[in-house]
């Protein structure tokens, strides 16, 4: 069930969404849930191996491979890890996590973060 | 739904520099925010505008719930229609609970109804609460208690969900104890409002101490354990707008404009320590000296609107631009305003000060509206003719007849010693409830003789139309070189009148005069 799409991946040469890279790390995936699917240190574990290996594009890719892959918990799970990752640290800690930059106009920023003045209370800088 | 961008080739290495998460699907985007705490979630609008986009097509709600029922001496009845409008409600808020693994913004939740039983209260608890996890932006209750039905007590959680920038409260009851005095956790309004709310004084200083956003405020008719105003801590506030008080002390660096209307009560001058307010509107208080000396107090004031009940007012102050002063009281003020800067002057009275003096360089704009007297004579003509000469700029002045007054002008009297001022030019004259009256002479050659208006504009009524039958008699036909006044060198209007032109307006008769000599 988890890997009909996997079959169709491999038909289909030109497809963009999923690298071989990509693939090395999402398909043992199951495997290793199934092995730890209870054991959540485990996961906690992976997740935090995930995040110091894997660069935040990595990871982005891997939420696309198991998007397409249609592979929920896998998905979730790489939710969860960036979830983790942004919660509680500074806009410009998240800029630089995800590789953005801003693109308001000069007052536009301020603006917004008056409006959202609430959501800046009590953060952590970096 | 896919954001648009340019997919450059991948490397294996992933060194790559686009912004990788927009490209994700706006649902995956939606569910990572969904695992994040809100104040977390909300944070990444700031990121960059397509993050903006994500937060703005998260789904949102408005709801607006009001029951018209109204009481017809039925009680099953009146509660059946409640009940109904009860699970009409549950049944809109449906969309809310179903959704568990999304975020929801409720930007707006309004509830109006009646409270005929307790056991409704934990019903509409139960809304709250469900609105409270959806990110409610705006919370607006008004439950009135029937017969002896408590009080609708909001839950404290509220108060506190971090999202909430507006709560409007009227009808409801805030409980003391949710606020003691060791609890400091932040409440993050931006505006509150209580009407008729059942809390006390010292609960509301709390609840302000704890909102460093809070911008504006409005206390209005609420119990008597709220009649005293105490704001100590208010940081952001810049408008704030206090009805049926008593007494006021608040504290509030950055405040910028503040209505205050007494039960009556009384304010010196430590009431106040806000000296940033530009726009100050009192009424229904005893305000004593507080306007000798306005550059002390309110240094930037610019517009002051005060209603008076004092005989005696001095008002001074260096950069204030309007003033408009209100006085229902019968006795003759002495007023002097000593505002150099002053572009606008409003009095509304019912009596032409005993005593009135202005200093002002830049007056645009004076009006002055009367409600005159039951008994008008020369001498009260005359001090008309005095008031309106303190005027030299355009100038416009409405009169309010009461009905059967008496109207007596004697040119006779004139002649005593008294000093009579040149007369003032009064752009518009308006005149209300002009009285039915045998013989308009006598108030025409009273009015004529205290002012000349360029425009006379008469308010149409049922019985206006006997005066402005009058006018066109007396006014439109007249000679060219009257010789009613002989030598004396106090001549009457019809000297001084050069031509008069009728129009009709949407109020009434309006008569264009042109001309004075």
């Amino acid at each position: 069930m988890k890997f009909c799409t996997v079959k169709q991946y491999f038909d289909d040469e030109n497809n963009n969404n999923v690298t071989n890279g990509i693939a090395t790390t999402v398909i043992p995936l199951p495997n290793k849930h199934l092995k730890i699917k209870a054991n959540n240190k485990e996961m906690e574990q992976y997740e935090q191996e995930l995040l110091r290996n894997v660069m935040p594009q990595e990871l982005t890719k891997l939420i696309l491979a198991a998007n397409y892959l249609n592979f929920k918990e896998a998905l979730d799970f790489f939710c969860r890890t960036v979830a983790n990752a942004i919660q509680n640290k500074s806009v410009d800690y998240v800029r630089k996590f995800f590789g953005l930059e801003s693109d308001f106009e000069p007052g536009e920023e301020e603006k917004l973060c008056k409006e959202f003045a609430w959501s800046f209370e009590g953060v952590d800088e970096d | 739904m896919v954001f648009e961008r340019k997919q450059k080739r991948r490397n294996l290495d992933g060194v790559d520099a686009l912004d990788r998460i927009s490209q994700l699907p706006e649902h995956i985007i939606h569910h990572i925010l969904f695992l994040m705490p809100h104040k977390d979630a909300a944070r990444t609008t700031v990121l960059s505008k397509s993050w903006k986009q994500v937060w703005n097509s998260l789904p949102r709600y408005d709801f607006t719930f009001c029951d018209r029922t109204y009481y017809d001496n039925s009680p099953a009845h009146f509660e059946k229609k409640i009940e109904k409008f009860v699970r009409s409600v549950d049944e809109d808020l449906l969309p809310l609970r179903e959704h568990k693994t999304r975020i929801q913004i409720v930007q707006q939740f309004r509830l109006r109804m009646t409270l005929c039983h307790h056991k409704y209260a934990s019903r509409i608890d139960n809304w709250i609460e469900l609105a409270d996890r959806n990110l409610m932006e705006s919370l607006y209750l008004e439950l009135t208690s029937m017969n002896k039905v408590g009080r609708y007590v909001l839950p404290k959680t509220t108060f506190f969900v971090e999202s909430l920038a507006e709560l409007t409260l009227k009808g409801c009851k805030v409980l003391r104890k949710y606020f003691g005095d060791d609890m400091i956790k932040s409440i993050y309004l931006r505006k509150l409002t209580l009407e008729r709310v059942d809390v006390h004084y010292l609960t509301i200083t709390k609840i302000l101490h704890c909102c460093p956003l809070l911008e504006e405020f409005t206390q209005s008719n609420c119990c008597v354990k709220a009649k005293r105003v105490h704001i100590n801590y208010a940081p952001k506030l810049k408008k704030a707008k206090l009805y049926g008080v008593k007494k006021i002390k608040i504290e509030a660096p950055n405040l910028e404009e503040l209505y205050c209307r007494g039960d009556p009560g009384r304010l010196d001058s430590d009431s106040f320590a806000c000296n940033n307010v530009k726009k100050l509107k009192i009424s229904m208080f005893e305000t004593s000296k507080l306007f000798e000396d306005l550059n002390s107090k309110f240094p930037l004031l610019e517009t002051l609107d005060l209603q008076f009940y004092d005989s005696k007012l001095k008002i001074s102050s260096d950069r204030l631009k309007s003033l408009s002063l209100l006085s229902p009281n019968k006795q003759l003020p002495m007023l002097q305003v000593d505002c150099a800067n002053l572009h606008y002057f409003e009095y509304n009275c019912s009596a032409i000060p005993s005593s009135f003096s202005i200093t002002s360089c830049f007056l645009l704009k004076i009006e002055n509206t009367l409600r005159l007297d039951s008994h008008l004579d020369t001498f009260r003509f005359i001090t008309l003719r005095q008031y309106l000469r303190n005027f030299m700029q355009h100038q416009t002045l409405t009169l309010w007849f009461i009905p059967n007054c008496t109207i007596s002008f004697t040119p006779e009297e004139l002649r005593k010693d008294l000093p009579i001022p040149p007369i003032a030019t009064v752009e518009h004259l308006e005149l209300g409830n002009v009285p039915l009256m045998q013989d308009y002479t006598a108030l025409l050659d009273g009015l004529l003789w205290s002012c000349h208006p360029k425009v006379l504009l008469i308010r149409a009524d049922s019985e206006s139309k006997e005066f402005v039958n009058f006018l066109s008699e007396t006014l439109v036909i007249r000679e060219e070189e009257p010789k009613c006044c002989g030598d004396s060198h106090m001549k009457c209007w019809r000297h001084y009148l050069k031509a008069v032109k009728s129009e009709p307006h949407l109020d009434g008769m309006e008569y264009v005069k042109n001309g004075y000599c």
